[in-house]
């Protein structure tokens, strides 16, 4: 089982290319992708189901509020996998996991605050963007100031005769309020294991709700557990009890504890009937 | 009981939103991948 982490890291840095296959501008899709990745990134292939969803409550075009195309890929990705897609394929979680890595002990605080706060975030993006006619999520989403923010500003852009960036000419208000979210969230990364996907996370909150009806999911056999609770031990998200594994919306299906648990008692299984 | 209607649950919500997309997709798609396309330079930090 230990080759779990292998796999999984070798998802993260596939995913990761597949969303930036739009480096070549014809693969640049409508195609919504399960992942925290901002489409504002210079190479993003695919939409981000958030930035989308606002983008369509704050056009309001012809009535369509509501994207039900979007909301139908969102729950078909969700329904197939759940929250897998945050520990195996989110680069933003991925993001994450390096500064796990970087600071390595254990002995760093935890925060124990609700795990509802997501939905919080979710709810109040929606009324923001329909109040404020605009994607204001966006301006201030660190995963936007990450993988867009950021590198367009790292980014040579040519497009004037005189070879000057066109860019760096005209920094808002709002790079400095993403470079602001990216440091606080960084430091939230190193303070807290998996933080944002823990507490802040939009698309977390809507996979979250659909952990328990998954296809896919790490399950637990009861009569090969043991208690010795060492699945919860090496959880990044701070699952309480066995039981929950797989089943809350906190889990992130990472598949740490699969890993962890000596007796074979937790494995991830794709099943339809049950 | 509870394992059957997390099958009926989960093949429900799976033929929802595979409807949802069928249904929706021709009109909307286009739309969305003129939001990948469009950037929304405010939402960068540029002015």
């Amino acid at each position: 089982m230990k080759s779990i982490g292998k796999i999984r890291l070798s998802t993260q840095i596939f995913t990761f290319i597949l969303v930036n296959i739009g480096i070549f501008s014809v693969l640049e899709t409508g195609i919504v992708c399960p992942v925290f990745y901002c489409h504002g990134c210079p190479a993003a292939g695919f939409a981000c189901p958030i930035g989308s969803m606002q983008n369509f409550i704050a056009v309001r075009e012809e009535l369509r509020l509501f994207s039900f195309y979007l909301l139908g890929s969102l729950g078909l990705f969700a329904v197939a996998l759940g929250r897998f897609w945050c520990g195996w394929a989110c680069p933003f979680g991925t993001v994450q996991d390096i500064f796990i890595k970087i600071r390595g002990g254990k002995n760093i605080p935890q925060l124990s605050l609700a795990p509802w706060t997501k939905y919080i975030v979710l709810i109040g993006l929606f009324i923001a963007a329909w109040i404020a006619l605009d994607s204001l999520f966006c301006k201030v989403c660190p995963a936007g100031s990450l993988f867009a923010a950021i590198p367009y500003q790292l980014i040579p852009f040519t497009d004037d005769p005189q070879g000057q960036s066109l860019i760096e000419q005209t920094i808002g208000t709002f790079f400095w309020v993403h470079v602001g979210t990216l440091v606080a969230a960084i430091a939230s990364f190193i303070l807290v294991a998996r933080f944002w996907c823990r507490y802040l996370c939009p698309l977390g909150a809507i996979f979250g709700v659909f952990n328990r009806v998954s296809f896919l999911k790490i399950k637990l056999d009861d009569s090969k557990c043991t208690g010795c609770r060492q699945c919860l031990e090496v959880c990044p998200t701070r699952i309480k009890e066995p039981e929950h594994i797989g089943n809350v919306t906190d889990c992130i299906q990472c598949g740490k504890c699969v890993e962890a648990c000596s007796t074979g008692a937790l494995r991830i299984s794709a099943s339809v009937r049950n | 009981m509870l394992k059957n209607n997390i099958f009926a649950i989960r093949l429900l919500l799976f033929i929802v939103f595979a409807v949802f997309v069928g249904l929706f997709a021709f009109d909307q798609y286009d739309h969305v991948r003129e939001i990948v396309r469009n950037l929304c330079l405010s939402c960068l930090g540029i002015d």
